[in-house]
This record gives C-alpha cells, structure tokens and sequence, in this order.
C-alpha cells in the first residue's frame, strides 16, 4: 500500500464522515418534521447531534488528506480547475453546514429541556432558513463528490 | 492502483455511483447503529419502542436502498476495469466478499430489527433481545463496510 493510496483512504474516510453527518441530520429532521410528541422530536432531534461533530473532524480530514493528495501527486496540481472548484465547494459547505448544525443543535436542546410544546418545536424544524442551508449544503457535498470523481478538465 | 489522473472516463459514471452509494450506506447504517445502540441502553419502554423502530425503518428505507445503490455500479465499473481472464485483485475480493456477504448480514439484521421493533411496539415485551441482537449485527456490519473502504480506496495487493 503506497502512501498516495494512504492519503486517498483518509480523504475518503473524510468524506464519508462528512456525509453520514449530513445523513444524521437528515434523518432526524425526516422524523421530527410532524411529531405530535414532545418526546418523541426530543430523542428524533437527539439523533442531529452526531452531525456537527462528524461534518467537523470529517471536513478537516477531507481538507488536509486532500491537499497532501494533491501536492503528493505530479499528475495533480493546486491552481488546477476541479481542485479550485473542490475547494470552493468545500467552503460553501463548511460554512452553510456548520450554520446549519449549530441551528438544529439548538433546536435539540430546547427539545431536550422537554417543556416546549411539539406545535412550536415542529415551528422550528420546518423553519425554512435552516432547511435551505442544509439542502445547499447537501447540493454542495454532492457537487464537491462528483468534481473529485469526474475531475473535469483534467487530462484521461 | 488506478489513480483519478489516469482513469478513463467512460469509467467515471459507475464509480460516482458506487461512492456516493456507499457514503450512503455508511451514513445511514451509523445512523441505525446509533438508534439500536441507544433503544438498548434506554430504560423509559416508549424510548426503547421509538427508537428500535426508528432503527428499523433506517435499516430498510435508507440503509437496503443504498446498498444497491454501491453494489449494482460496482459490477458495472469492475466490467469495465476487469474482463473474465484478469485476475481479481484483493482489494476487489475484499470488495466483494464484504458486499454480498454483507447483504447477508443485513437481511439477517432487518429481520431481528424488524421483529423486534414490532414486538416492543406492541408492548409484548419492555426489552427485546432480537432489537439488541440486531444492533449487534448491524455494528459488525458497520465495521466490514469500513474494512472494505479501505481495501477499495488503500487497494492492497
């Protein structure tokens, strides 16, 4: 196992981390969108906690293992197109996800406290601010994988 | 070793499907994982019940669609990396090992999850041995799918 095949593994250990956070969010907001319960949101929004920690150590692994990538690998160059766009789409996601996961965290732990009613925490899950930073931050994962597969404009 | 730089892109389609299928199934099989783990360690009976069915219902909608979603382009893209007279590498033996054995274990794992949640839904019982069992499995299942990350992206041999 050579050491470029290392850094790919860890980049790619990145990546799934950052989207089984996204997923973990995802999940918990499919299950909390029209609980009737207190109760049962709470322990459902539990589930988005894994989320910030995962996107976090995720995103930086993804970063570091990536740029080691690329300056370990003569065919790969910092100024190339895809990587710039890589890195772009990392930013956007950075930001728009950790705002994201810092808004449904706090919507955790007012559910966790257990003395809001389920009408205002659903209020909250459906709040269509951080609905749309978690689905640009989801379109950005998914663009930032297919440029990182595809690499366009990088020569076959 | 088939680095980015030099794969063919009539490969590249299949190989978007396979990761982002696998990222997936990785994703919401943590998120099952999770879920059995925390009915199991859980003592208020209507936790145990939400939790153990929310395990389920990740196990059959997010994480059985996903694997399909890895393991259907990872045929198309080795027909188009390997023909018949190659020899298979290990990392793709491990690949393929860890899939359908895999799909094994996570049928086996949606029937003790599943039964189990439908029993602590009912109340039949206030702990359920085959939701634990289920965890368990899914666990296991967990760790193969981060073996076979490595052995697809490290490639040994």
């Amino acid at each position: 196992v050579s050491l470029y095949d290392w850094l790919l593994f860890f980049h790619v250990a990145g990546a799934f981390m950052v989207v089984a956070g996204l997923v973990f969010l995802g999940v918990a907001l499919i299950v909390a969108w029209r609980r009737e319960r207190t109760d049962e949101a709470a322990v459902a929004l539990w589930l988005a906690k894994p989320n910030a920690r995962l996107f976090d150590v995720g995103g930086v692994a993804l970063l570091i293992f990536g740029l080691w990538l690329v300056f370990h690998q003569d065919a790969y160059g910092i100024t190339d197109g895809w990587i710039l766009l890589g890195l772009g789409l990392w930013l956007v996601a950075a930001i728009l996800g950790s705002r994201a996961a810092r808004r449904y965290a706090a919507v955790a732990d007012v559910a966790a406290a257990g003395t809001t009613p389920a009408a205002e925490l659903r209020a909250r899950v459906q709040d269509s601010t951080g609905l749309l930073l978690y689905v640009l931050t989801v379109l950005a994962v998914l663009i930032a994988i297919a440029v990182m597969i595809f690499k366009p404009g990088l020569e076959s | 070793v088939t680095p980015g730089a030099i794969r063919p892109s009539d490969w590249e389609l299949p190989v978007f499907l396979h990761v982002l299928g696998a990222t997936l199934l990785v994703g919401t099989l943590s998120v099952a994982v999770v879920a059995l783990i925390a009915a199991w360690r859980r003592d208020r009976p209507a936790q145990v019940a939400f939790l153990s069915r929310l395990g389920f219902w990740t196990l059959l909608l997010g994480v059985f669609p996903s694997y399909w979603l890895m393991r259907i382009p990872a045929e198309w893209a080795a027909s188009k990396e390997f023909d018949d007279t190659d020899d298979e590498p290990a990392w793709l033996g491990i690949g393929y090992l860890v899939g359908d054995l895999g799909l094994l274990l996570l049928i086996l794992t949606l029937v003790l999850a599943g039964i189990g949640a439908y029993k602590l839904r009912r109340g039949d019982e206030a702990r359920s041995g085959l939701a634990r069992a289920g965890a368990v499995l899914a666990t296991i299942l967990l760790a193969a799918y981060v073996v076979a990350v490595w052995a697809m992206t490290a490639k040994p041999g």
